[in-house]
């Protein structure tokens, strides 16, 4: 049984429930004979995949759909043997290169070369194959130089599609190089009625006011409301409205860990934070919605001057973050500027008081 | 004929030579060729036949330029051909004992285990041709001690203006001496050569303080002062001790990242010490400059130790750092399939263990 988020994933472009103007570009763009380098970018759960797996569907056809897993072995300069897991059909194929951790750059390349250096003699089909890259913007930057390199140096047999969530992080070298694909987070009507319409399918009515609940948690991530929905499906059906929206456990723990910071300061606390901290890690949690989860609850119970000060510290540290390589580092200092900051405030506060 | 054996430099073919000089000896030394030689037929003649040649020849024939009526053949290495080759070895011996006049010595070098001499003179060959055999012990410490003695009163008053052998050196020397004259006699030259002044703190023959890594953390973590005055000095200095660890500088950083905690008083100071390994993170991540990194390691060791006024002093064993799983990927898709599915999927309470279980599998393997 698959997930419902897989079960209703719309398949091609013009079964797409929003941005429907963009998909109409896209199949435009499709099928004239001269297909760019596309970077989709756009917010968690906005149908980024989705349209990228449209759009191969609409470029080969229904033989795109027919997937293979594979492990493929890369070797470093080291001789160091790295398998990365690939899912690919005839025509195109997908990774995920931060699975290399540092040796991103030999996977893109390699992988890259691999591709584009074997054509396929299948006549009427289109001359190039596609390599999908996703999680582009964690990249490191050795990896992103050398993939601007074999972007131009393989451009007639292979196209790239990069799927990121923000082009921050992306070179701009390989920005310039790509039609850049924004697919902003879809609107809350427009979740609450793909909800509705998956209801439907499954046979299933869901009340209104839940619904609207599930949109409001999902935080606009489709994904994540599509998700909650069947989590709410199994956990108690005949849906009732004051039903309980399971959260993503890790939301709880990182409100948890923030409410630590506020309650207590002192060196041992933040020792206990850092372990927590390892926790979000090893449960691959991206850091910067670490980052973002502990600056919205630190900042619930601060004054206006206090607030900007801490923003300020947490955009200092993430941008720390987003240069350096050891991401606990940067968490642990920002957690410890913080807890020094309110410890002063609290204190001034208790002195005013009194 | 005769065989010399000893160990390298204790003066078996000095002594050879001295007495030959004293008795009126030429001496004929065979040394291997390196290159191949052609004899009048043009054909490349085998390295042991060119011995055997030159063996019988040198024997036979005085040397024109020699003034002393009898000769002496001294073989120091025989051709590589004869240590496989044994059997045209004793033929040649045999030959020789037919034809040659003249003695000949074999110098062998004993190292260690070599058979050498063993496999080329047996016992019964040597009965056979009545060949001797002298055994040369490695010079004692005492005659060494003597011989430097001498050596040096010679060096100095022949060659005052460049070297200058003092107890110093010969005690220096001799501490170091395996009964090898000849090398003792070389580095006993070389020490004392008259170096210009501000050389002579020479880093010669010091042994470098090693300084094992978790000693590094603890010396950063635990900073001790000494005061002078108003001013303080570190009983370690940081620059040593970033010196110590240039070459692992993020594996130093992250090592003291783990362990800073556990000596810091208070959080204001956590703060900055956090600050500080922020920072150098990201100047060890900055992969275009390689100095970089010496700045880094250096810039952390010396805010840890100054921000740390007054360290806790407890036992803290030094942890490992953790690994940060830097391999999984960090991805919210995955994790929040995973969560959900870990709900949908199994209806029991055990659903977290589950899912974070299953995040355990994406760990690729790294090292």
């Amino acid at each position: 049984m698959s997930l419902w988020v897989d079960k209703y994933r719309p398949t091609t472009l013009a079964k797409l429930d929003y941005h429907l103007e963009q998909a109409e570009n896209l199949k435009n763009m499709v099928n004239k004979r001269d297909f760019p380098h596309l970077l989709v970018h756009g917010p968690p759960g906005a149908g980024k995949k989705t349209r990228i797996l449209c759009v191969l569907k609409e470029l080969y056809g229904v033989a795109a759909e027919r997937l293979k897993i594979e492990n493929m072995q890369f070797e470093t300069p080291s001789k160091k043997k790295i398998e990365i897991l690939t899912i690919s059909s005839n025509y195109h194929t997908e990774i995920n290169p931060s699975d290399a951790g540092i040796y991103d750059r030999i996977v893109v390349m390699e992988l890259i070369k691999a591709t584009a250096q074997t054509h396929h003699i299948d006549i009427g089909q289109r001359e190039f194959k596609v390599v999908l890259l996703s999680n582009v913007d964690q990249l490191t930057r050795d990896a992103q130089h050398a993939l601007r390199r074999t972007m131009e140096k393989y451009i007639s047999t292979c196209r790239l599609i990069l799927c990121a969530n923000s082009t921050s992080r992306v070179l701009p070298a390989i920005q310039s190089r790509c039609v850049r694909i924004r697919v902003p987070a879809p609107t809350a009507p427009e979740i609450k009625n793909i909800l509705h319409s998956i209801c439907k399918r499954e046979g299933l009515t869901v009340p209104d006011e839940l619904a609207n609940r599930i949109v409001e948690a999902s935080n606009r991530n489709l994904r994540r409301a599509i998700l909650m929905l069947e989590a709410c499906k199994v956990e108690q059906y005949p849906f009732t409205v004051d039903q309980k929206v399971t959260e993503p456990d890790w939301q709880v723990y990182i409100r948890n860990t923030a409410s630590m910071m506020v309650s207590e300061q002192s060196p041992k606390v933040l020792l206990e934070i850092r372990n927590r901290f390892y926790d979000l890690l090893t449960r691959s949690i991206p850091c910067e919605l670490i980052f973002r989860g502990l600056l919205q609850e630190c900042i619930k119970n601060c004054d206006d001057q206090l607030k900007k000060e801490i923003i300020e510290v947490a955009s200092e540290y993430q941008h720390k973050m987003v240069r350096g390589s050891k991401f606990i580092f940067h968490l642990e200092a920002f957690a410890a500027r913080f807890m020094t900051i309110y410890k002063k405030y609290i204190e001034l506060s208790l002195d005013n008081f009194t | 004929m005769l065989i010399l054996s000893g160990p390298s430099g204790c003066g078996k073919t000095a002594a050879i030579k001295l007495l030959a000089k004293e008795n009126s000896f030429d001496v004929i030394e065979w040394i291997t060729p390196v290159d191949p030689a052609e004899d009048e037929n043009k054909r490349v003649m085998r390295q042991g036949d060119r011995f055997e040649d030159h063996l019988i020849r040198a024997t036979r024939y005085h040397s024109v330029l020699g003034d002393c009526l009898k000769q002496l053949f001294l073989v120091k290495d025989i051709p590589n051909v004869y240590q496989e080759d044994h059997k045209s070895f004793f033929a040649l011996l045999e030959k020789y004992f037919q034809m040659g006049r003249e003695p000949v010595i074999f110098v062998f070098t004993e190292t260690g285990n070599s058979k050498l001499m063993h496999t080329l003179f047996p016992p019964d060959t040597r009965m056979k041709f009545g060949i001797d055999v002298i055994n040369i012990n490695a010079v004692t410490t005492t005659s060494m001690k003597n011989i430097l003695r001498r050596v040096s009163n010679t060096l100095n008053s022949i060659a005052g203006d460049m070297l200058h052998i003092s107890q110093r050196h010969i005690d220096e020397i001799l501490s170091n001496s395996i009964g090898d004259v000849r090398s003792v006699v070389l580095n006993l030259i070389f020490v004392s050569l008259r170096v210009p002044e501000r050389h002579v703190k020479s880093e010669c023959g010091i042994r470098e303080e090693t300084l094992g890594l978790l000693h590094g953390v603890g010396r950063v973590i635990n900073p001790k002062r000494q005061s002078h005055g108003n001013s303080f000095k570190f009983v370690h200095d940081p620059e040593e001790i970033a010196a110590f660890f240039q070459s692992q500088s993020v594996v130093f950083v992250q090592f003291l990242q783990e362990n800073y905690l556990n000596t810091i008083r208070t959080l204001e100071e956590a703060a900055v010490a956090s600050d500080i390994l922020s920072l150098a993170d990201v100047l060890n991540s900055e992969w275009r400059d390689r100095n970089l990194n010496k700045v880094a390691l250096s810039y952390c060791i010396r805010g840890l130790m100054l921000t740390n006024e007054k360290p806790v002093t407890n036992w803290n064993p030094v942890r490992k750092p953790r690994d940060d799983h830097s391999n999984i990927r960090k991805c919210l898709v995955m994790a929040e399939t995973r969560c959900y599915e870990a709900i949908i999927k199994t209806t029991s309470k055990e659903t977290p263990n589950e899912a974070l279980n299953e995040n355990e599998e994406i760990i690729i393997e790294e090292d």
